[in-house]
């Protein structure tokens, strides 16, 4: 069944609406703080919220606060340093995005959870496992060998050049199973 | 083999294991109007890990059934050593830890014990910004130099 005219301007006032934008500026905002690393889902996976132009944002959630506002949740993962003052800072510039984006109003809390912390010696090993991720992407051969007869058509996420597609997601770092201390 | 002690910072001294609720309106470092702060248990358990491994003395963390189940664990890639020996409970604001160590024959066990302690209540309070009110160590065993099992040999060249 073809979605009607009403539901996709539904769909389209969605994606705008200020709990997503809200969303989406506040995980922006908080995965530019240096020493932050990422974001994740965290206990039983409620840190998550459902962008419609950009899929599932996961390590936050936004929640009706009254007066129409909004409460803000992070979920993060941050590098070993002090927690109180990174998330003073996380909070700060959530605030001062919204406000950048005309959103302050709407904004109430912004409460931030820590779930895990990582030793440099993760973050960098993180980092040197996604860029070999990330080299082993561009050199995947083309799986599909054209059938004889038959002229090699090009296929969705590989490029003229016979490439996999770059866009292959990016694994976070992670510290299950490390040891680098 | 064990030598367990309590202690914790001083205003933990009348402090009541898990408690963490605060006074309605008083604002904390770790919650404010603006919103909360929250340090997960993980979060806790790692630090503390780090903190007491730092101490000279150490040799490892854990009692020897969990040493074993946390190398085999290890091994597969499902395990961290770094949660093995300690057991935290986390607060809005207070935090306790119970650690198991290792000690090295020679060492002090009241002075390592100690410096456990102190770094871990030094360590946690300074990252996390929770008050911790009590560490308890308990030692578990002694490691004297040249228990490790030999490497067996390769079985191809």
């Amino acid at each position: 069944m073809m979605p009607s005219a009403s539901a996709g301007s539904q769909l389209a006032l969605s994606a705008d609406s200020s709990r997503v934008r809200l969303a989406r500026i506040a995980l922006e905002a908080a995965l530019a703080v240096p020493n932050v690393v990422a974001a994740e889902a965290g206990l039983h996976g409620m840190r998550v919220i459902t962008d419609p132009a950009e899929g599932v944002l996961r390590g936050v959630s936004v929640t009706a606060d009254g007066g129409g506002r909004y409460a803000v949740d992070l979920c993060l993962v941050a590098c070993l340093a002090p927690l109180v003052p990174l998330g003073e800072e996380v909070r700060r510039r959530v605030q001062a995005s919204a406000q950048r984006n005309g959103l302050a109003g709407q904004l109430s809390t912004v409460s931030v959870e820590f779930a895990r912390v990582l030793t440099l010696a993760e973050v960098r090993e993180g980092e040197r496992l996604a860029s070999e991720l990330a080299a082993a992407a561009l050199s995947v051969p083309v799986t599909s060998a054209p059938s004889a007869g038959v002229a090699p058509a090009a296929s969705a996420g590989v490029s003229p050049s016979g490439l996999a597609s770059t866009e292959a997601p990016v694994p976070r770092p992670s510290g299950e199973g490390e040891t680098g201390e | 083999m064990a030598e367990q002690s309590t202690s914790g910072s001083e205003s933990a001294a009348v402090a009541t294991r898990g408690e963490g609720k605060r006074p309605e309106g008083t604002d904390t470092p770790l919650s404010s109007e603006r919103g909360n702060t929250t340090i997960a248990d993980t979060v806790v358990t790692k630090v503390a890990s780090i903190a007491a491994r730092e101490v000279r003395g150490v040799y490892d963390l854990g009692g020897s059934v969990s040493r074993a189940v946390g190398s085999v664990t290890q091994r597969v890639g499902i395990g961290d050593e770094r949660t093995q020996g300690l057991s935290v409970e986390v607060g809005e604001r207070e935090a306790a830890v119970d650690v198991t160590v290792v000690v090295e024959y020679g060492e002090s066990i009241p002075k390592v014990s100690q410096a456990i302690r102190e770094n871990v209540i030094r360590r946690i309070e300074g990252i996390t910004g929770l008050s911790v009110t009590e560490v308890n160590v308990a030692v578990n065993d002694l490691y004297f130099p040249g228990d490790e099992e030999p490497k067996q040999p390769a079985r191809v060249e």
